[in-house]
């Protein structure tokens, strides 16, 4: 049987992720917070039929501008973060990293051991 | 000391001692399960930290690029080229069980062209700059991957963290306190019981000497 193949999308603002299209990744452009929040989280449970008629998640990768990314509160990543798809990968803007991507690592460390062992 | 609540009996006290049998093994299965989620983890998220320092590093070169290509166009111009992409992504995606965790690995699917608008209205800065985004894909999907491993390991390995104490410092110590309680208990009432006899001895001897002599001053 052949694999499901699974999309890719990437939420933020159009003047930055434009570009994305050209490689044939969904662009979700957005405004404001608000609606980079709407869209993640339709998108993140957003469901289609795979190959073997199971329901399965439609997105694998959702990638999202840190600046949106990191104003998501724990209740949403709960309900993003429910299957083991998709993943939701926090992406520095124009502006560089805000730092955020590497706290979430840490995040997952200090989650995992007890406590940040890398410092 | 924390003990349950449950009658001091002999039956009670084998039940128990069977529960924490099961206990010991479950914490002993457990703590395995957690020692081989941690090792995973730790090798995937040291590489997480240095892919994603390099790949924001690069991810915002690029950009730069992007901006300043598009700052030299139009913005309808650069729309319309952006508008029909030939090139596809998608993704074939597995999912691997490690420790009964279930973590996704990511393969990637291109075909297309990326460069795929007319040459005579679009700027050069442009063509370099989502080659420069095609360069940094592979990267991101790697890095998206392994980050959702860590991820899910994190998780997981936070919940069997959790268990394990939860036996280690509550249901276990919880459970050998109230067998101690029990055996102590029924040891003592086993003393009572057997005081009680050598009272009951004692007295019954007793009433059998003074009758004894009783019989023997109505002989005389």
């Amino acid at each position: 049987m052949e694999n499901d193949l699974y999309k890719l999308a990437i939420i933020g603002t159009k003047d930055q992720i434009l570009g994305f299209t050209a490689l044939g990744m969904m662009v979700v452009a957005v405004n404001n917070f608000e609606e980079a929040r709407e869209k993640i989280l339709k998108l993140a449970l957003s469901n289609v039929e795979g190959n073997g008629g199971e329901t399965r998640r439609e997105y694998a990768i959702i990638f999202i501008m840190e600046e949106y990314a990191e104003r998501l509160t724990k209740d949403d990543y709960k309900k993003i973060n429910k299957e083991a798809l998709p993943a939701v990968i926090p992406i520095p803007g124009i502006k560089g990293t805000s730092g955020h991507g590497l706290a979430r690592v840490k995040k997952m460390v200090e989650q995992a051991v007890g406590s940040d062992i890398f410092g | 000391m924390a003990k349950l609540n449950v009658n001091p009996t002999r039956m009670e006290l084998l039940n128990l001692k069977k529960q924490i049998k099961t206990a010991q093994r479950g914490h002993k299965l457990l703590r395995d399960k957690q020692d081989g989620l941690m090792q995973k983890f730790m090798e995937i998220v040291r590489s997480a930290r240095d892919l994603r320092k390099e790949v924001e590093e690069q991810l915002q070169t690029a950009f730069k690029n992007f901006v300043q290509a598009s700052a030299m166009m139009y913005p309808e111009m650069l729309e319309n080229a952006l508008l029909y992409p030939s090139a596809k992504v998608s993704l074939d995606v597995e999912t691997k069980n490690v420790m009964s965790v279930r973590i996704p690995n990511f393969k990637l699917n291109q075909e297309g062209n990326i460069l795929n608008y007319g040459y005579l209205q679009t700027s050069g800065e442009l063509d370099m700059a989502l080659e420069a985004f095609q360069q940094v894909l592979p990267k991101l999907i790697q890095l998206a991957e392994i980050e959702r491993q860590a991820e899910r390991l994190a998780e997981e390995t936070e919940k069997t963290r959790r268990r394990v104490n939860a036996l280690e410092h509550m249901l276990l110590p919880n459970l050998k306190d109230t067998v101690k309680f029990i055996s102590m208990k029924l040891s003592e009432a086993e003393r009572s019981a057997t005081t009680g006899v050598m009272r009951i001895k004692a007295s019954l001897e007793e009433q059998a000497r003074e009758e004894a002599l009783k019989e023997a001053s109505k002989a005389v």
